[in-house]
């Protein structure tokens, strides 16, 4: 333990790397989240009193029986592409980031959207919708609030594409999955496995062994 | 060994985390007529009744406080084999993990007969630091009672 002393001041907005950066513990810690001084800053909001109504939203959480997870179950990752709500599994999802620039690649156009920089590494990225023949408008258009880029893995193949929104990683019973209604594009349907309804959302889980084959040969 | 470490009035406690069921937020828990005065309450976890000890009130200090950090700790009933039976321990500034090295030099407790036993006592930096065991930090009459409330044979 250092004998920092701990100050009820906030000297991370001060001396720290919120201020001028003077301070001289900034040496050993280089940012003031490393510093004992501002984690026992942190810890003091514990020492508030619980706020009104948590006991007992708590005492509700905790008295409500254990989900029987029983059964076959694959997390998926739910997102939206245009106007159309798609799911992949997990297990080939790297990483979900913010939206980065993507560089085009002269002479090349179609699916391939271009280069992006992902902590420091290219990926190609590609338009789903395209892979997909998604034509349908977006109900809300993409905005930076909501809009991500996800990159996906499996083998030694790694894509990025950029997405309108992703909701979140759902449990799905291996049993539930429906097959895709005939309105959704050929295409669609080759590289879909079903659908699942999500919050009276119909959502596409994507085959992802079909869907890695399709961008390999698509741009060879 | 990593330790859960929290604070039973003014002595820093720290608890095998492989004791440890889960850490839960203090619920709103009801206070049993007739129960010991040691019982902070019972709450229902997942269907099932589940007894909580203000070690603070049971060690003889003030109750412990409303604060966040104020959470229960949820250990299995010494005694039941299939560990259905959980109870729960209410402290303070259940907020930290702690690496304490196996064998590490300690004092054990000086306890009254009766009295509560917060386990043995090491070293901890400049403070002192007390080794929780959960089979030794209920008086035996307190013992019992969770033993015969949990239906566990005594």
């Amino acid at each position: 333990m250092t004998a920092l002393p701990v100050t009820p001041t906030d000297c991370w907005n001060r001396i720290g790397v919120r201020g001028d950066r003077s301070c001289p513990e900034l040496v050993q810690h280089v940012h003031c989240q490393n510093c004992p001084v501002f984690g026992a800053a942190g810890r003091r909001f514990l020492d508030a009193p619980a706020p009104v109504g948590y006991q007992d939203e708590w005492a509700a959480r905790l008295a409500a029986p254990v989900e029987d997870e029983g059964g076959d179950r694959e997390s998926v990752l739910v997102f939206r592409v245009g106007g159309e709500w798609l799911a992949l599994s997990v297990h080939v999802l790297v990483e979900v980031s913010n939206p980065k620039p993507v560089h085009r690649v002269p002479h090349r156009t179609g699916i391939l959207a271009g280069l992006v920089n992902v902590r420091g590494e290219l990926h190609l990225c590609v338009h789903l919708a395209k892979v997909l023949g998604i034509t349908a408008p977006a109900e809300s258009p993409t905005t930076p609030a909501t809009g991500r880029l996800l990159l996906v893995r499996r083998d030694a193949d790694r894509w990025v594409f950029p997405v309108d929104a992703v909701d979140q990683v759902h449990r799905l019973p291996r049993g539930e999955l429906r097959r895709s209604p005939a309105t959704v594009s050929r295409a669609a349907a080759d590289l879909s496995r079903g659908v699942f309804h999500h919050r009276n959302l119909a959502v596409g889980v994507l085959d992802e062994r079909r869907l890695f084959e399709v961008l390999r040969t698509k741009l060879r | 060994m990593l330790l859960l470490t929290f604070q039973i009035g003014p002595e820093a406690v720290g608890l095998d985390i492989r004791r440890v069921r889960e850490v839960i937020p203090r619920v709103r828990l009801q206070r049993p007529t007739g129960g010991p005065a040691w019982l902070a309450g019972v709450f229902v976890y997942h269907g099932r009744v589940v007894p909580v000890i203000d070690l603070h009130q049971l060690a003889g200090h003030a109750p412990c406080p409303h604060h966040l950090s104020s959470r229960i700790i949820l250990l299995p009933v010494a005694g039941d084999a299939a560990g259905e039976h959980l109870y729960g321990i209410l402290a303070a500034q259940v907020a930290d993990l702690r690496e304490v090295p196996d064998g590490v030099p300690a004092m054990n407790s000086l306890v009254e007969d009766g009295g509560i036993d917060l386990g043995s006592t090491v070293a901890d930096g400049g403070g002192v630091l007390r080794l929780l065991d959960p089979e030794r930090m209920l008086p035996a009459a307190a013992r019992r009672q969770i033993l015969l409330a949990a239906g566990v044979p005594a």
